[in-house]
């Protein structure tokens, strides 16, 4: 991978409500990250759900001028319908006969094989410590072409060069795997919440078992809340924004969305579990993460029914890296902006 | 099995940047690649010179070779110019035409008997001494001298016909013209001038006067000194003593004995004054006044 830490590397998330921005930069073994940002971009989104790029294009090359970033090369990520994102152990081989294997595989297994795919793989264990005959785990990641296609034309419009695409999940993943958590302790559940959807991610034996996305996110959530809290509430006039809290009289609104949302979890556990023939598994912890984590007091939500230990992702567990934010304690910013600081950090790294 | 070291890019093909130009590697194969070729340009160009240069040594050691013989007829001429240079006076005593004058008239003294004057000698070949004939030792000189009587007597005349011919230096001895003049002695007392004065008695009614033979004999000088004499002058020409060799042993000028000269006549004057002229007569220098040419 090549490296831009002369001058930086911009990350960026796109939602279909929320641009989030950051930028980074290397000096030796310190990562400086700075510039984090988030913006509405609800007003250059078209009926059909796409992007105005005529609008969101140049509002983007001001919100990076704005923030007195030289650099133009960019690393995006965005929530992707059908990602593929698995670990497959393959025999020890050359790279490219690795990208070979893993190619036979997406296209073997991927929900539609009809689209073209943009593939790419990143073996886990390092081949020398294998010895001959041996296997490997590769996490192999995958998605439609075709859905690239409006970033490309908005990077443009915003004068970028774009310089990689990176998928939600992995960022939150290599993001969860650099604060230090334990992988190997029982079964590891990642939540990475978006606006329309949350991905969950089962790590056991430190590898990623499985990857599922369900249908309930920030917008869910937020509909949830909006129905059901008194229309005279004080609180209703903060439900858009990012840092919003539910008050604490007003948590059980929102055991619709915990129950579904622990629905989900527990049919992808049973899944996974009777797909490795097991009868039970020890979920030791969940963490919570993603651009769509809100409100900021989401592990209080989860707890009502959910009573796991939850984990925040913290910028204090990342000794090397140095963010520069001004939010407040109760924000989880780490968490929040986990997708964009993933690509920065994979650019700059 | 790390998570922390994913690097994932789901960047189209189409799109992914150009393989990573290392601009370090590629300058510093540039500056080896310059180096190199700096190193290898220098030495080819050293090698053309060294070449040039061997060619131009062998040239100038032809054109060297070729002038060798004039080199070794220059180192002759030089040599001749050196010994022209270093031994003028003795190539001068050796040369046909030249007389050392005080030196032989030094030596005539001894020679002419009583009663004979010598009043005039010269060359008889007047003319300069070319270098070639300067060393030309077997070619003579022959000197013309007029001699005086101091009376009208004839046997003067054979007797110093008979001194020149017994003497070694002078040969081939000839008497060339004689005859009988005389002087007025009035005249004589003019010549003296006004200090002196006196009057000579009348004869028959004229002035007196005396008659004398004045003869010229012309001798051919063997050798510019003889072989025993009080002259010496130091020399080491060797084209004398590769045949007639030169008295040349001449004491220094501090350790110079004065010798009575040849004929009776002593050495008078300091030798040591006179460098080159070893008791020679007074009035005899020996190297600032010579006759010849």
């Amino acid at each position: 991978m090549k490296r831009y830490a002369s001058s930086g590397i911009i990350g960026l998330h796109f939602t279909q409500e929320e641009l989030f921005l950051a930028h980074g930069q290397r000096a030796g073994q310190t990562f400086h990250v700075g510039s984090m940002d988030v913006i509405d971009i609800t007003q250059h989104m078209l009926e059909g759900g796409e992007y105005n790029t005529l609008t969101l294009g140049p509002m983007i090359e001001e919100a990076v001028r704005s923030q007195r970033i030289k650099t133009r090369k960019a690393i995006i990520s965005f929530p992707v319908k059908f990602p593929w994102i698995r670990v497959i152990d393959v025999p020890v081989m050359s790279q490219r006969e690795m990208a070979r294997i893993v190619r036979l595989e997406v296209e073997r297994l991927y929900l539609d094989s009809t689209v073209e795919k943009l593939i790419d793989f990143f073996p886990l264990d390092d081949a020398k410590d294998k010895g001959p005959g041996g296997t490997m785990p590769v996490l192999s990641c995958a998605i439609p072409k075709n859905s690239v296609a409006p970033y490309i034309d908005l990077l443009e419009a915003a004068n970028l060069e774009l310089i990689g695409i990176d998928l939600v999940e992995v960022n939150v993943l290599k993001m969860a795997a650099l604060q230090g958590v334990d992988f190997n302790d029982g079964i590891t559940l990642i939540l990475n919440f978006n606006t329309t959807s949350t991905d969950l991610m089962l790590m056991e034996n430190n590898k990623l078992q499985l990857v599922r996305k369900v249908g309930q996110g920030k917008q869910q959530l937020r509909e949830i809340l909006n129905r059901t809290m008194p229309p005279d509430d004080m609180a209703r006039r903060d439900l858009g924004n990012i840092d919003f809290t539910v008050p604490t009289e007003h948590l059980a609104l929102a055991g619709e969305y915990v129950t579904s949302m622990l629905g989900e979890i527990r049919r992808s556990i049973e899944f996974y579990l009777t797909d490795i023939k097991r009868q039970e598994g020890n979920v030791s912890k969940v963490i919570l993460a993603g651009s769509g984590y809100w409100p900021t007091n989401l592990p209080a939500i989860l707890g009502m029914q959910l009573h796991l230990p939850m984990i925040d992702l913290k910028f204090e567990r990342m000794p090397d890296v140095i963010c520069e934010t001004s939010f407040g304690r109760e924000f989880p910013a780490c968490g929040v902006y986990a997708p964009v600081l993933g690509s920065v950090l994979r650019g700059i790294g | 099995m790390s998570y922390r070291r994913i690097e994932v890019n789901l960047l189209p093909p189409e799109l992914q940047p150009g393989p990573a130009v290392r601009s370090a590697l590629i300058i510093n194969i540039a500056l080896i690649l310059i180096t190199v070729f700096t190193i290898l340009l220098s030495a080819a160009l050293s090698l053309n010179q060294y070449a040039v240069y061997i060619q131009d040594i062998a040239q100038r050691e032809q054109s060297i070779a070729g002038l060798q013989s004039v080199k070794e007829g220059y180192m002759q001429l030089q040599r001749i110019d050196a010994a022209v240079r270093n031994y003028g006076k003795i190539v001068g005593i050796a040369s046909t035409n030249y007389i050392d004058l005080p030196v032989m008239l030094a030596h005539l003294s001894g020679v002419l008997p009583e009663r004979v004057y010598l009043t005039n000698v010269s060359n008889v070949r007047p003319g300069n001494v070319s270098a070639v004939a300067a060393l030309d030792a077997n070619r003579p000189t022959f000197v013309t001298m007029t001699f005086r009587t101091a009376n009208q007597d004839m046997n003067l005349i054979t007797r110093t016909l008979d001194a020149l011919k017994a003497d070694p230096v002078f040969g081939n001895c000839v008497l060339t013209n004689a005859s009988i003049d005389s002087e007025n002695l009035q005249q004589l007392s003019n010549a003296l001038g006004n200090e002196v004065s006196f009057t000579l008695p009348m004869e028959n009614g004229n002035e007196p006067a005396y008659s004398f033979y004045q003869f010229i004999v012309r001798a051919e000088v063997r050798r510019p000194l003889p072989d025993t004499g009080a002259r010496v002058i130091t020399d080491n020409l060797e084209l004398f003593q590769a045949s007639n060799p030169l008295p040349d042993k001449a004491p220094p000028p501090g350790q110079v004995q004065p010798k009575p000269a040849e004929g009776g006549q002593p050495a008078t004057g300091d030798a040591t004054a006179e460098p080159g002229v070893v008791g020679g007569p007074e009035g005899v220098t020996g190297t600032s006044n010579r006759g010849g040419n």
